[in-house]
C-alpha cells in the first residue's frame, strides 16, 4: 500500500508502446486519411491544417505514430500548458478534499495551485475537510543547496500531528527533482512511522509536454496505490461514477 | 476549516508552510515588466510556472498577461538551458515585435546554475545585426525571497541595465526632449494608484517617471481590435534618462532598510537625489509625499489635493466614533502592511497583529517607526508568517477586523469579521486592479470602507436592525 510507482518517461514510452503493438488496427491506411480528413471538414481552412496533425487514427503497424499534441513547447510561444506538477497536484490530487498534499519545492507552485477552480469537494459527513488548506516545505536556499529530505519529513509530522489526516501525498516541484531528494524514501519511511499511507508523485514540473504527463503520475500513483486498498465496503447512497481525470486544464 | 487543533498554549515553531502569506519571486518580475512600454516578460525556466503566474495575475487584474517561457524540459534540466533561452527570444521578437524581452529565471534556471548574462552576451554576438529588441534580465530564485523581492530586484535591474544608455546596439533609444523631472519608483501598487500619482505630477505640473507604470497595460480599456502588447507602460527611452532627474521619490519604508534599491543605484551611480519615503497611506505619509513633492519641484500643493487632506481630517473627526477602539490584523506584504498599520494608528484602530510572509528583518522596525508615537501598546510584528501561525495568533486576539488580501477570506469567515481586501491578490472581489489605497484620496477611500465595514457588522450583529447609525 504504501509502494509508490512513478514510471520514468522512458518506461512510460515503453509501456505505450507495447500497447499499441498489442492492440488491432481499427482501420485501414486509407481509412485513417478519409477519417481524419471527415473530421477537420467541420473547421475553417487555417484551423483544419493544423488540427489534422492533432488527429490520428492509431495504426497497429506503426507503433511510433507521432501525434503533434504530443511535441514539447516551442521555446517563447505563449502556451496554454502548464507542468506536470500542475496537472498532478493542481489538478488530479488536490481535489481529494479528506487528505493532505504537501507540495516539497519553493513557495510558488504551491501558492498557484491552492484552491484553485477545479478543487472542488463535498466533505461526507463527519469527514475531514482539508480542501482550504496549501501545504509546502517552502523550500530555501539551504534546502536547494543542502538538500530537503529532513524537512519534507518534519512537514509530514507537522501536517499529521496537527491533522491527523487519514492519508498525506506529497508532490515534488522542479527544484526537487535536480538536487536528487529522495521523495519516495522519505515517503515510505513516514508512511511506516505514521501507520497511514503517505504518497509521493514525481512530478517534477519539467516532466513531460504538459499538464497531461501529471495526471498520468497521479492517475498511476491512486491506481497502484489506493484503489482497491480499502477493505471494507462502504455503502454510498445515490448513483455514484468513477472518473478518471484526464486532458483538462488547469 | 475544520481544524482539530490540540490545547497546546505555547506555539510550535513550523517548519512547514501552511497557507503562505507571499507569492514567489518571477511573480514580481511578471508584473514589473508588464510596466514597461512594449515589453514581453519571459521566464527562463520550464512552463509550468509562467502558466501558473500568468493565471494568477489574470485573476487579480482581469486582464490577459502572456509571459513567455523557456518551456525546458528533462533533457534541458540537465544540459542547460541555453539554446532555448536564444530561440525563445527569436520567437519572442517574431510573434510579438516586442521592444523589449525582460528575462526572469525560476528556481529551475537558478538551480541547475544557468548564466543568464552570458546567454544573453552570446545572443546578441550571434545576433547583433538583427535590431534587437532591449534585453533585460534578472536572477529571482523563489527560494530566497518572496514576489516583492522579485518585483524591487526587477526594478534595480532594470535601472541598472538601462539608465544612462544611448547607443545600445539593440534598439535606438531616441532622447526625448521632455527631462523628466522627478522619478517615482512606487513598488507594487495598484493600476488606480499609479493613475493617482499620474495625475498628482500633472496638476504639479511636472514631468515624471513613474518605474514601472502597468497603470494601462494591465487595466487597459477594451478595444475593437486585440493588442498583442497592450499600450502603455514606461517607456524604454524614459528609463535611460532616469539618471537627468532633479530627485527620486522611493515608497517602502522596508524596502529602504533593505539598503539595496533602484533609488539608492541612481543616487549612487547617478547622483540623483533619493528621497525614501513610505507608501503615502495615511495622511502623515501623504504629508511627507506632498512634502518631499514640494521640496523637489518647487511648486506649492494644488489646492484640490490640500482640500482633499482637509476633507480627509473632516472625515477623521466624523467617523472617529464608530471605529476608536477597535482591533484590526493587518497581513500581506510588508511595505502595505507598515503603510496600513501608520494609517490605523492615526485613526484610533488599533492594529493587534501585522504579519507578512516576507522574512526581511526590517518589518519591526519599519512599524516601530510608524507607531511609536501614536500607540501606547505596539502592535506584535511577524515575519516569515503564515495563515496558519496567523490563525493561531488571532486566538487570543480577537480582532474585529481584517485588512490584506483574499488569501483572508477563510479566516474573516471563521471569526465572522469584516474583511478589508486590499493589496495582491484579490481574485474574490471584483475591481481589485481599480483599488485606490494612495494619497490622500485613497486614503480616503479606505477611511470609508472601513467604517462602513464596521457599521455594516454592527447592524447585522444588532438583534433590531437598526437603520440610523
Ligand atoms: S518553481 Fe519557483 S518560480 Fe516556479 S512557480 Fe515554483 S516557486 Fe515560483
Ligand atoms: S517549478 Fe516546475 S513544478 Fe513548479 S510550477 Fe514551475 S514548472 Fe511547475
Amino acid at each position: 500500500m504504501t509502494e509508490n510507482y512513478t514510471p520514468t518517461s522512458e518506461q512510460a514510452a515503453a509501456q505505450a508502446n507495447e500497447t499499441v503493438m498489442r492492440s488491432q488496427s481499427p482501420v485501414s491506411p486509407e481509412q485513417t486519411t478519409s477519417t481524419v480528413e471527415d473530421i477537420i471538414t467541420a473547421y475553417p481552412k487555417k484551423v483544419a491544417k493544423k488540427r489534422a496533425k492533432h488527429i490520428v487514427v492509431r495504426d497497429g503497424n506503426e507503433p511510433t505514430q507521432e501525434i503533434q499534441a504530443n511535441a514539447r513547447t516551442t521555446p517563447g510561444i505563449i502556451t496554454q500548458r502548464g507542468c506536470a506538477f500542475a496537472g498532478c497536484k493542481g489538478v488530479v490530487v488536490a481535489p481529494f478534499g479528506d487528505c493532505i498534499h504537501i507540495v516539497h519545492g519553493p513557495v510558488g507552485c504551491s501558492y498557484y495551485s491552492w484552491l484553485t477552480r477545479r478543487n472542488q469537494f463535498k466533505p461526507r459527513e463527519e469527514g475531514q475537510n482539508f480542501i482550504h488548506y496549501c501545504f509546502t516545505t517552502d523550500m530555501n536556499e539551504h534546502d536547494i543547496v543542502f538538500g530537503g529530505v529532513g524537512k519534507l519529513k518534519t512537514a509530514i509530522q507537522e501536517a499529521y500531528d496537527t491533522f491527523h489526516p487519514k492519508a498525506i501525498t506529497v508532490h515534488a516541484t522542479c527544484p526537487v527533482g535536480l538536487i536528487g531528494d529522495d521523495i519516495q524514501g522519505a515517503a515510505k519511511e513516514m508512511s511506516d512511522k505514521l501507520g497511514i499511507s503517505v504518497m509521493s508523485f514525481n512530478c517534477e514540473g519539467y516532466k513531460g509536454v504538459s499538464q497531461s504527463a501529471g495526471h498520468h503520475i497521479a492517475n498511476n500513483g491512486i491506481f497502484k496505490n489506493w484503489i482497491g486498498a480499502d477493505q471494507e465496503t462502504e455503502e454510498i447512497p445515490g448513483y455514484t461514477v468513477n472518473h478518471e481525470v484526464r486532458r483538462t486544464s488547469c | 476549516m475544520t481544524k482539530t487543533k490540540s490545547n497546546q498554549t505555547n506555539k510550535t515553531n513550523y517548519v512547514s508552510t501552511t497557507n503562505a502569506c507571499k507569492l514567489c519571486k518571477p511573480l514580481g518580475a511578471c508584473i514589473a515588466f508588464r510596466g514597461i512600454e512594449n515589453c514581453v516578460p519571459y521566464l527562463h525556466g520550464s512552463q509550468g510556472c509562467a502558466t501558473y503566474m500568468r493565471r494568477y495575475i489574470i485573476s487579480h487584474f482581469r486582464e490577459p498577461i502572456d509571459i513567455a517561457s523557456s518551456s525546458l524540459s528533462e533533457k534541458h534540466a540537465v544540459y542547460g538551458g541555453g539554446p532555448n533561452l536564444k530561440k525563445g527570444i527569436l520567437n519572442v521578437m517574431e510573434k510579438y515585435e516586442a521592444k523589449m524581452v525582460g528575462i526572469a529565471t525560476t528556481c529551475l534556471t537558478e538551480t541547475i546554475g544557468d548564466d543568464v548574462p552570458q546567454f544573453l552576451y552570446e545572443f546578441n554576438e550571434e545576433f547583433g545585426d538583427q535590431g534587437l529588441p532591449t534585453l533585460v534580465n534578472v536572477a529571482t530564485p523563489s527560494y530566497s525571497g518572496t514576489h516583492m523581492e522579485g518585483f524591487h530586484a526587477t526594478v534595480k535591474a532594470v535601472i541598472d541595465q538601462l539608465v544612462g544608455k544611448t547607443d545600445m546596439n539593440t534598439i535606438a533609444i531616441a532622447p526625448k526632449t521632455i527631462i523628466p523631472n522627478v522619478n517615482i519608483i512606487p513598488g507594487l501598487v495598484s493600476p488606480e494608484d499609479l493613475r493617482h500619482l499620474r495625475d498628482i505630477l500633472e496638476d504639479f505640473g511636472i514631468a515624471g517617471t513613474i518605474l514601472p507604470d502597468y497603470s494601462d497595460t494591465l487595466d487597459a480599456p477594451a478595444t475593437d481590435e486585440y493588442a498583442k502588447i497592450p499600450e502603455g507602460g514606461t517607456p524604454v527611452a524614459d528609463i535611460a534618462q532616469m539618471h537627468q532627474a532633479k530627485a527620486t521619490l522611493e515608497f517602502g519604508r522596508v524596502l529602504a532598510a533593505t539598503g539595496n534599491t533602484g533609488g539608492e543605484l541612481l543616487r549612487d551611480r547617478h547622483s540623483v537625489p533619493h528621497y525614501a519615503l513610505g507608501l503615502p497611506i495615511g495622511l502623515r505619509e501623504c504629508d511627507r509625499f506632498f512634502a518631499t513633492l514640494e521640496t523637489t519641484t518647487g511648486q506649492p500643493t494644488p489646492r484640490k489635493y490640500t482640500q482633499r487632506r482637509g476633507r480627509l481630517v473632516d472625515a477623521y473627526v466624523d467617523g472617529h466614533k464608530y471605529i476608536f477602539g477597535k482591533k484590526a490584523v493587518v497581513y500581506g506584504e510588508e511595505d502595505l502592511c507598515v503603510a496600513i498599520t501608520a494609517f490605523l494608528a492615526e485613526i484610533g484602530v488599533k492594529p493587534v497583529l501585522c504579519a507578512s510572509g516576507g522574512k526581511s528583518g526590517h518589518f519591526q522596525e519599519a512599524i516601530t517607526a510608524v507607531t511609536q508615537e501614536l500607540l501606547r501598546e505596539p502592535p506584535l510584528v511577524k515575519e516569515g508568517f503564515d495563515f496558519y501561525e496567523i490563525a493561531e495568533e488571532i486566538e487570543q486576539l480577537q480582532p474585529d477586523l481584517l485588512i490584506g488580501t483574499s488569501k483572508g477570506y477563510p479566516l474573516a469567515r471563521k471569526l465572522q469579521i469584516p474583511l478589508l481586501r486590499v493589496g495582491f491578490p484579490i481574485h474574490d472581489r471584483f475591481g481589485g486592479q481599480r483599488t485606490l489605497h494612495l494619497g490622500y484620496q485613497g486614503t480616503q477611500r479606505l477611511y470609508d470602507q472601513l467604517v462602513n465595514a464596521v457599521l455594516e457588522k454592527k447592524q447585522a450583529d444588532s438583534p433590531v436592525g437598526y437603520g440610523y447609525l
